[in-house]
């Protein structure tokens, strides 16, 4: 019993990193009908950069964190303005493919740089601690450190979408085009933010992985594939659906690689896709009938 | 009254809203009805249930008595229900001809001996040039959907549903960006097929020329059906009046 | 000319095909070098698979993601019944992991096609990935991490397609089906229907498309051949491991098409032969070789979305335009003389 209490606290924990890593994807998503693949290289440098400043330079994480959100928000700048703006009218598949290609490109960056595959630690505040809770569940201060942090950006991020008036601009491009036009809304001011937004939650991802994990210069592909799996489950776009979604994905992953094996465990997330895509494609939040 | 369409408690909801609730009412034969309804009144929800580019919740359809909702769409187009769209929709990359050709091809051989409008008759260039000729799209055959007028355009739509020979045929919003000459031009073809034996069903929110044109008008709101009747009795239903004043407020 | 030498156009398909195989044969001749024979029969295999690919991908509009586990099916397949379980001859072997993986894909079409866009190919994706995952894990049949090995090279009586050259027949003889079978169905009906539904396939319901079978044996007809592609990679490697068939290897046939070209029949094989010479002239600068090749791909979909066989044509109509200008502009002057 305890020990399902601790892979349950455990998948919690892996599940919140991967609705954050998903929630970048599912903001683009939602409000311009974007899949970009690139952020799963996002997550990667993001956590790159929280290992330089923060074992690197010795700052403390949260420096890293904060670090690597910024820095990977002007990357998604630098990604709406150099590919996504030319390919606003572009049919879906040349923006999936455009990504594609970006992800190649970066993917080889953080290789080059640091020179190998070897696994890199981040030095995150209360490591070696832990609570133990009754005999034998044991949590370290860096999943309750990761858990507040993810509630803290969720909490950011509704207010940033649900109480500002950005939020009401990007909902009504969400909308369609022709609503945010009419709203008067200046659109390219929008996009950036959006950008920016959905590359600062992959790069906070990215530090809190790395920080759990270790950094490697292809972490950024299995968070990546739970993501886009995290979307579809929760229905492409929803905020909520995201967060629920990987939640469920983390604790499933979490307990069946304890009680079935690893290898298992790993065929879950696209197990249960494919189920869900069979029973109900437009996710479990999502709105039916809208085209893709 | 000989029916051709029949609708029974068709129903749809997407999430929590219901766009079609209930609505059953039949097309006699023969005639040309119209649905009108203010945006929003679920109209074209309507059309997509039964046309089945969605699936209803509940309900029935039946298409000369014989069931087609549980059919997918390409067979209740065989079966002779056709459709257009409110937003022009053609093959873009294919000339008008070509357009009109591709329905004929996948249509299959529909042939329905007591119909007789333009286009039914003999091979398919045959058939493709008279419905081309009808239209008085002769001129833009070999051009892209692309380079045709708006009015061209809707007519391509028109001749291209006409070409698998439907027994019924759904117009959703024909008048839409058209003046009051140009959807009476239409409507004067739509009648000579109308002669020819062919059912029709228009859907619009113009109720000007919906109340001229219909012979039977039924009127959608908020998903549910409001009231039916000739144009002078739905003229005169409180109901209606109360829903187009309180649209337009 | 050709027209008049070749009355029918499936003559001409025929011939042109031929000559494509014929060239890949005849390479073999000028390179008498094992590793330039090797990339040749690599680019073969690629192409097997790519050309009917490139009709779901680029005639239909349906981006499939997970390519790679279909050759997989088909390489392991293959492996299965001729050295991990069983011992049957190989060219039985190729048939029944052709069904096998033909078998597989219309199953799963029916759960695929409700999807489009986007939920298509990231649902394509995930199978690709769940496929991967069971070669790593079904250790009966692939032998797992290790995979399977003593893959055998197919033969004809005593004369065993052992050497690289004599294997490289074979598989142009594939290359010239895989060709000849998607040109056969890309034309008329088929061709027709795929390129209504990329365009709009609503509409195509609506006037009497029975699209869903389509996409089903487009689909399945694109996995069949991926899977004789993987059953022949297995026989050149002689040994397989679930490496080879990662989601890389399906973003590589995306790589195809886009590149050479999407919506036409020659681009993905002009797509194949220019990644593979692309390939040699930057495998000296190592790992940044992804990185030239992610910027391609950025480029090619920005700015020529007709990819290279776009390019080529373009060209070539460019240039036939400015010979009739030229030879307009001397009859003008000619008249003008006169």
């Amino acid at each position: 019993m305890s020990a399902f209490a601790q892979q349950l606290i455990y998948g919690t924990s892996y599940g919140m990193n991967l609705a954050v890593a998903a929630a970048g994807l599912a903001l683009l998503f939602g409000v311009y009908r974007v899949i970009n693949l690139a952020h799963g290289q996002l997550i990667m440098f993001g956590g790159y950069i929280a290992y330089v400043v923060t074992t690197g330079l010795g700052l403390h994480f949260f420096v890293g964190f904060a670090a690597a959100m910024v820095a990977m928000g002007v990357a998604g700048v630098i990604l709406e303005i150099s590919v996504f703006r030319i390919l606003q009218r572009r049919p879906a598949t040349d923006q999936l493919l455009a990504s594609l290609g970006v992800y190649m490109m970066i993917g080889i960056l953080a290789l080059r740089i640091w020179g190998d595959f070897e696994a890199r630690p981040i030095n995150m505040p209360g490591e070696e601690g832990a609570i133990l809770l009754g005999e034998d569940i044991r949590i370290d201060f860096a999943r309750i450190v990761t858990i507040a942090i993810t509630i803290a950006v969720f909490a950011v991020l509704y207010f940033v979408v649900y109480r500002t008036h950005l939020g009401r601009t990007m909902r009504a491009t969400a909308q369609g085009p022709e609503t945010a036009t009419l709203m008067g809304i200046r659109k390219r001011e929008v996009a950036a933010l959006v950008f920016f937004i959905a590359g600062a939650l992959g790069g906070a991802a990215g530090a809190m992985l790395g920080g759990l994990f270790n950094v490697r210069p292809d972490m950024g592909f299995q968070p990546l594939l739970m993501a886009l799996i995290i979307i579809i489950f929760g229905g492409m776009g929803s905020l909520i659906g995201a967060i629920i979604a990987g939640l469920v994905l983390g604790i499933l992953y979490n307990l069946t690689v304890f009680y079935v094996g690893s290898k298992l465990g790993d065929l879950v997330p696209f197990a249960v896709l494919l189920i869900i895509l069979m029973v109900r494609p437009q996710g479990l939040f999502g709105l039916p009938g809208r085209r893709a | 009254m000989d029916p051709i369409l029949e609708i029974r408690d068709l129903s749809k909801r997407f999430g929590g809203v219901e766009a079609v609730k209930a609505v059953s009412f039949d097309v006699p034969r023969g005639s040309l009805v119209g649905l009108i309804g203010p945006n929003g009144a679920g109209k074209t929800t309507f059309v997509n249930l039964v046309s089945k580019h969605e699936s209803p919740d509940t309900g029935s359809v039946l298409l000369d008595k014989r069931p087609i909702h549980r059919l997918p769409s390409f067979k209740v187009a065989r079966a002779g229900l056709a459709r257009t769209y409110q937003k022009n929709r053609l093959f873009f990359e294919e000339s008008v001809s070509e357009n009109i050709r591709t329905a004929m091809i996948w249509g299959g051989a529909a042939k329905h001996q007591d119909l007789s409008y333009p286009g039914l008759k003999g091979k398919e260039e045959e058939r493709t040039a008279e419905l081309m000729e009808f239209f008085a799209l002769t001129a833009q055959r070999d051009a892209l959907p692309s380079g045709l007028s708006h009015l061209h355009r809707r007519r391509a739509e028109v001749a291209q549903a006409l070409a698998l020979a439907p027994k019924l045929l759904m117009l959703d919003e024909p008048f839409a960006g058209f003046s009051r000459e140009e959807a009476f031009d239409l409507i004067d073809h739509l009648k000579v097929c109308q002669k020819g034996g062919l059912t029709m069903l228009l859907i619009d929110h113009n109720m000007e020329v919906m109340l001229e044109v219909c012979e039977y008008l039924f009127v959608m709101h908020h998903g549910a059906l409001l009231a039916s009747g000739t144009s002078a009795e739905v003229r005169a239903n409180p109901e209606v009046i109360n829903v187009y004043l309180g649209a337009e407020t | 000319m050709i027209e008049s030498l070749l009355p029918t156009r499936s003559a001409r398909a025929i011939v042109g095909w031929s000559i494509v195989a014929a060239i890949l044969v005849l390479l073999w001749v000028l390179v008498d070098n094992n590793y330039y024979l090797r990339l040749l029969i690599s680019a073969g295999i690629a192409m097997i698979g790519v050309i009917p690919f490139g009709l779901l991908m680029g005639h239909m509009g349906y981006m499939a993601m997970g390519q790679g586990g279909f050759i997989g099916v088909g390489a392991y397949v293959v492996g299965c019944l001729t050295v991990q379980r069983f011992e049957i001859d190989i060219w039985a072997a190729l048939p029944i992991a052709i069904m096998v993986v033909g078998a597989l894909a219309y199953a799963f079409s029916f759960a695929l096609f409700r999807l489009r866009g986007y939920h298509f190919s990231i649902g394509t994706l995930a199978l690709g990935q769940l496929l991967y995952l069971a070669f790593d894990s079904w250790e009966w049949a692939t032998g797992g991490p290790h995979g399977t090995s003593g893959i055998p090279r197919p033969a004809i009586g005593e004369f065993v397609f052992a050497t690289n050259s004599r294997f490289l027949i074979i598989v142009s003889v594939f290359v010239f089906l895989a060709g000849f079978t998607s040109w056969w169905l890309a034309r008329g009906h088929v061709g027709r229907a795929l390129n209504a539904i990329r365009q709009d396939e609503d509409l195509a319901g609506a006037r009497g498309l029975d699209v869903l079978r389509y996409k089903q044996l487009i689909f399945t007809f694109a996995a069949v051949w991926a899977g004789l592609a993987g059953g022949l990679y297995g026989s050149m490697q002689i040994s397989i491991d679930p490496s080879s068939f990662t989601i890389w290897g399906s973003f590589q046939y995306v790589i195809y098409v886009i590149i050479g070209g999407a919506g036409t029949l020659l681009g993905p094989v002009i797509g194949v032969i220019f990644i593979t010479v692309l390939d040699q002239l930057i495998a000296d600068v190592g790992v940044w070789n992804q990185m030239i090749l992610g910027a391609l791909i950025v480029i090619t979909v920005l700015f020529f979305r007709g990819g290279l066989w776009g390019g080529i044509r373009m060209l070539w109509a460019l240039a036939l335009k400015n010979r009739s200008a030229d030879r307009s502009a001397v009859s003008t002057q000619a008249g003008a003389a006169e």
